[in-house]
């Protein structure tokens, strides 16, 4: 007894110290997959059932849905596609790393019941696949979890609602930077340590800030449902629901970082962006009352009349260049007679 | 002598391997919360019936078995099922005498064991709220006992596990 105590023990510790055993764990886990197939067979076969017993005017109709929602899909990425390439070529204007596309994968949640009182799940892909511990995993949806634990061809996925689980989150509307903490509840967060005054809304979208480098930026987390401000209180209450459907992800998606680099003639390619832009702003005014007059009608006025425009009629800097160019005309034109 | 006497161990190995599936076998929530702890029954069973061949290296096993399968730090349930086993060991002949709601008091006192010393070690790592439902497994499994025993019991004298 006291052998098996002192061993156990030294286990205990050995894990939760660092990765001492992780090897052991990942060997017994393989070994013990088989019982986790076994326990997930009823359910599959619920669903291999209700899939084969469909009937053929409910199998059109998903088609049919299918193929408007593919449709309404390819329409969005056409836009990110654009999207995508533009903020390459501005993050390559800040010289700053720009970001590629990393490697993804698909993967199939085991069905099975973990501990009722942590949130995890199995999923079917492992070391095998070179599913890696820390990796991020998310769902059709949003953020779900990241990865804790591999075997050979499973992984234990920890929830973004485990309560041992924060992710660093950003308001999406304002900015602002807080960390979302598991509660042990079901698809619900909580925002810790947000300041009353903060100018945050119930509502308001929160998205991964890929602070802590584990998980990618810009990924949704969840939304905010109830915001509790106590004038007591130095902090407000704050309560999340997940963007991810935790209760019926099937399918997830495993992320692998992307290849960032730093663009090699980043001072050539920058500066004279910046000087171009700064040229613009601050040079018109100098230069405007000579070149108005010398070209009226040509599209050089279009881009030379804000920097007219701002001194002579303290207009928004915002205002389109094609809506102002009539107007700004006769001032310009009068301001060049002056001069 | 000796070859009689490991008859039957991979019928016992099967029906640990069933008591794991049970323990992960997706139920509904409510009956997820109250799902007894099919391994401790197996276990307790086992070590009754045949003290003599399944004691506490036995358990040591079978909770690391567990331990992965839950994604428990490893060596936890190791520990706990151990300590069942050796309390098993020492009180078996008197428990063997008992009647079968005795036995179950007993099964939920041990359950009931397991399930604190699992809190008092997780509450040493790092601190865990419980709700009351957390301690459901204990009476479910002092009442399981009343399938499970003579399941058991049936599966041991059909196949003449001894």
């Amino acid at each position: 007894m006291i052998v098996a105590a002192v061993l156990a023990l030294v286990l205990m510790v050995l894990d939760h110290r660092g990765d001492h055993v992780a090897g052991i764990r990942a060997t017994l886990a393989t070994t013990i997959t088989p019982v986790l197939y076994i326990a997930s067979v009823p359910t599959s076969l619920y669903g291999w059932f209700t899939d084969t017993m469909a009937s053929r005017a409910e199998l059109q109709r998903e088609n049919e849905q299918l193929k408007h929602e593919q449709f309404s899909y390819r329409t969005q990425l056409q836009r990110l596609t654009a999207l995508e390439a533009e903020n390459a070529r501005l993050r390559g204007l800040l010289s700053s790393a720009r970001k590629t596309r990393g490697k993804r994968m698909i993967a199939e949640v085991i069905n099975v019941d973990l501990e009722p009182t942590e949130q995890q799940v199995l999923i079917n892909k492992g070391s095998n696949d070179g599913v890696y511990v820390g990796q991020a995993v998310l769902d059709a949806f949003g953020v779900l979890g990241q990865v804790t634990e591999v075997a050979a061809s499973t992984a234990r996925v920890l929830l973004l609602t485990d309560s041992r689980h924060a992710i660093p989150v950003r308001v999406e509307r304002t900015g602002f930077n807080a960390i979302a903490e598991g509660t042990g509840a079901m698809n619900r967060l909580r925002l810790n340590f947000v300041p009353n005054t903060t100018d945050i809304r119930e509502g308001d979208l929160l998205v991964s800030s890929g602070l802590g480098e584990r998980f990618p930026d810009g990924y949704p987390v969840g939304q905010i449902e109830v915001i509790k401000r106590d004038t007591g209180e130095a902090y407000a209450e704050i309560d999340v629901v997940t963007a991810a459907r935790m209760e019926r992800s099937g399918e997830v998606l495993l992320l692998w970082p992307p290849q960032t680099w730093q663009p090699s003639g980043d001072g050539s390619l920058s500066v004279p962006g910046r000087d171009a832009t700064d040229a613009s702003a601050e040079q018109a005014p100098a230069t405007a009352p000579g070149l108005t007059p010398s070209t009226p009608t040509t599209q050089k006025p279009a881009n030379s009349t804000p920097g007219v425009n701002a001194p002579a009629t303290k207009a928004p800097a915002t205002t389109s260049p094609a809506t102002t160019a009539p107007a700004s005309a006769t001032p310009a034109s009068t301001e060049g007679a002056a001069a | 002598m000796i070859t009689h006497a490991r008859h039957g161990t991979h019928w016992v190995l099967l029906s640990f391997l069933l008591a794991l599936v049970l323990t992960v076998l997706p139920l509904p929530s409510l009956l997820n919360q109250a799902r007894p702890a099919f391994v401790l029954l197996t276990l307790i069973y086992w070590v009754l019936a045949l003290p003599h061949r399944y004691g506490i290296f036995s358990a040591f096993a079978i909770g690391l078995a567990l331990d992965v399968i839950t994604g428990k730090m490893l060596g936890q349930h190791a520990l706990l099922l151990s300590l069942l086993a050796y309390i098993c060991i020492k009180q078996y002949s008197r428990v063997r005498m008992f009647t079968r709601p005795m036995q179950a008091a007993f099964v939920l006192l041990l359950v009931g064991l397991s399930l604190l010393l699992q809190l008092w070690i997780e509450n040493a790592v790092r601190p865990v709220s419980i709700r009351a439902s957390y301690w459901w497994p204990a009476l479910t499994s002092g009442l399981f006992w009343f399938v499970w025993f003579p399941f058991l019991r049936h599966w041991r004298r059909r196949l003449q596990i001894s």
